[in-house]
């Protein structure tokens, strides 16, 4: 097996408050192989976003990443001079970022933009650069780049500045692609197209894709892997269809239960009671046992590992953090009845 | 249970002028005018909940909001039990009408507790005898799910759920018959959502309200909603009951809404692109 492009290991990032730390991320690790297309998933303040901010160094102060390791291509980076470390990160994978509009450079055109690290990093010529802006745009699906080329950030819609932020994200001739929610901004019409881009650049491009979302329905179309990340950790992680079909973790299986289906109306949603965990406090045992409709007492003292899961669909690279991984067939069993309508 | 048409929007228009400045004045330009609402009709049956749908710009909060009586129309008509709608709406006409705002960090006072928010309400409209109004605070929070002890708390104590559930019973606290929620969901975390819509969908069945629920997200639509009227540019394009409406849409624009909402994929077979388009 080839190494994976990207290994992150035991990654922690803390928040420094006056009155005490707050753990935002505890100990998460992934990896992401070749032309794979990975997916975290989390709600706000799962520590989703964090983790990949951590990866490129992009965190300010008061957050930190405590510790960790990172891996490009099985070599262990974290060690490396400052600017080394920056030069084997950019040289790998670039960032696409949620707010397109916040990201882009209003006072350039957005051709420079793309053209911008060709010109600057890969040493073409500012003829060369702008060729590869054009091919750019026009991969990311914008019809007449050569007239888009000359237009500022306002001038455009939502989805043609993600667009450009895509080719941006192309320009520097990366493996992989960090894209942290990068259709939320958008209507729902034009997300349907930005991800369309991106799973055909994934495909055809034989590029990496880490995508994190809180959305499982974009994640299940575009991504074949996946994380579940809560209170600041993974609880669960596999091929996206197994999850989907068969969660091993109770917040995944909730969390599928509670997203209103469009092709499917229920009697009752299944709602997730309680709040997220508050970070800056201590945990003890699973941290979502103050909300799981399944928790025993051992949830609630002990800690559970992320560990293999044994005959679940897919099995091969199925891990749930969870003590009662093997009684999934009976949490089925008692929600379908609450919700009133079987879904497939 | 869907009674009578409790209200009724008649060609309503609303635009907007973007302001005129002294030297577009000088050169006689022409303000410009958004359309944002462009000749709506809708009509709300008593007990009914009619979901709004539409992108970002296709105008359904200004629709709301002019249902609510926040902007005036620039014409047309809106009826509330037969009866027209003033710009000068009488007390009784504004508590019959409330929103639900779709951010509950902004619209909810913060240097108010709850109970100082909730009696603020009670009193003024003289909804219930001075010494009662305790009481009712109390009734309220047992209505939307949240504990007593809420009542001295402000909002910042709260969770965007929690606050959501705040601002629910504020609304409900005029007793109104006609609900307006504007996007009730779309801050808050999805495992919170389905707490809302819980709780919307009760209070709807056994206060017997009729609602208009304003979303961008065809699920959570779905779930509420007994009929939907899809909005674009400011006109409604298609109006149908819930189940018709996704299994046959009629427009263009709504199967182009269908096809795109993202959807699990639960099957390893073909391109996940592909099917979404095919159903």
């Amino acid at each position: 097996m080839t190494a994976p492009v990207l290994e992150i290991r035991d990654l922690s990032v803390e928040v420094v408050l006056p009155h005490g730390l707050l753990h935002a991320v505890r100990g998460v690790s992934l990896t992401v192989a070749p032309g794979e297309s990975v997916a975290i998933v989390g709600e706000s303040g799962s520590g989703k976003s964090l983790t990949l901010r951590a990866l490129l160094g992009l965190l300010s102060r008061p957050v930190r990443a405590s510790s960790g390791t990172i891996l490009i291509d099985g070599v262990d980076i974290t060690d490396l001079p400052s600017k080394q470390l920056h030069r084997k990160l950019t040289d790998t994978m670039s960032m696409i970022f949620q707010d397109p509009l916040a990201a882009l450079n209003p006072l350039m055109r957005v051709g420079d933009q793309i053209a911008e690290v060709p010109l600057r990093r890969l040493g073409k010529s500012r003829a060369q650069a702008k060729v590869i802006a054009l091919d750019l745009m026009t991969k990311t699906g914008l019809n007449d780049p050569e007239q888009i080329y000359g237009v500022y950030p306002h001038q455009l819609s939502g989805g043609m500045r993600q667009r450009i932020g895509i080719a941006i994200a192309l320009s520097a001739q990366p493996r992989l692609i960090l894209a942290d929610e990068p259709t939320t901004a958008l209507d729902v019409t034009t997300q349907a197209q930005v991800l369309n881009v991106l799973r055909d650049l994934q495909r055809d491009e034989y590029l990496g894709l880490l995508l994190v979302s809180h959305d499982l329905a974009v994640v299940s179309e575009t991504c074949s892997r996946l994380y579940v990340m809560y209170g600041g950790k993974v609880v669960e992680s596999g091929p996206v269809v197994d999850l989907i079909n068969e969660p091993k973790h109770p917040y995944t299986f909730a969390l599928l239960r509670s997203v209103p289906d469009p092709d499917h109306r229920v009697t009752k949603l299944i709602a997730i009671e309680g709040e997220p965990p508050d970070m800056a406090q201590p945990l003890t045992g699973c941290c979502f046992a103050p909300r799981c409709p399944f928790v025993t007492e051992k949830c609630r003292e002990q800690e559970p590992p992320l560990g293999l899961v044994a005959n679940a669909a897919g099995d091969a690279g199925r891990r749930s953090a969870c003590w009662h991984v093997n009684e999934a067939q009976e949490w089925a069993a008692i929600v379908s009845e609450q919700m009133g309508d079987a879904r497939p | 249970m869907i009674g009578e048409e409790i209200l009724s929007v008649d060609d309503l228009t609303v635009h907007f002028s973007a302001g005129v400045t002294v030297t577009d004045r000088l050169f006689g330009k022409k303000p410009r005018v958004n359309r944002a609402v462009d000749g709506v009709d809708l009509v709300l049956k008593k007990g009914e909940v009619l979901g709004l749908v539409g992108e970002s710009g296709s105008g359904k909060s200004t629709l709301a909001r002019c249902i609510v009586g926040i902007y005036p129309p620039t014409s047309g008509v809106i009826r509330y039990g037969g009866e027209q709608l003033d710009t000068n709406r009488t007390r009784a006409q504004r508590t019959a009408i409330q929103m639900v705002f779709q951010d509950p960090y902004s619209s909810l006072n913060p240097l108010m507790s709850v109970e100082q928010t909730l009696s603020e309400i009670l009193k003024y409209h003289k909804l219930v005898p001075r010494n009662k109004v305790h009481e009712r605070c109390r009734e309220l929070m047992y209505l939307v799910g949240l504990p007593e002890r809420a009542l001295e708390q402000r909002p910042r104590q709260f969770s965007g759920g929690q606050r959501q559930r705040i601002g629910i019973a504020r609304t409900l606290a005029l007793e109104p018959s006609v609900l307006i929620a504007d996007e009730p969901t779309s801050a808050l975390d999805v495992s919170i959502q389905a707490n809302i819509i819980n709780l919307l969908t009760d209070l709807q069945g056994t206060l017997g309200l009729s609602m208009i629920f304003v979303s961008h997200n065809m699920g959570v639509v779905r779930q509420i909603s007994d009929r939907i009227a899809v909005m674009y540019r400011g006109c409604i394009v298609e109006t149908n009951e819930t189940q018709s409406l996704f299994d046959e849409p009629a427009h263009a624009y709504t199967k182009l809404l269908l096809a795109a909402v993202p959807r699990l994929i639960t099957s390893k077979t073909g391109s996940a692109g592909e099917e979404s388009i095919q159903r």
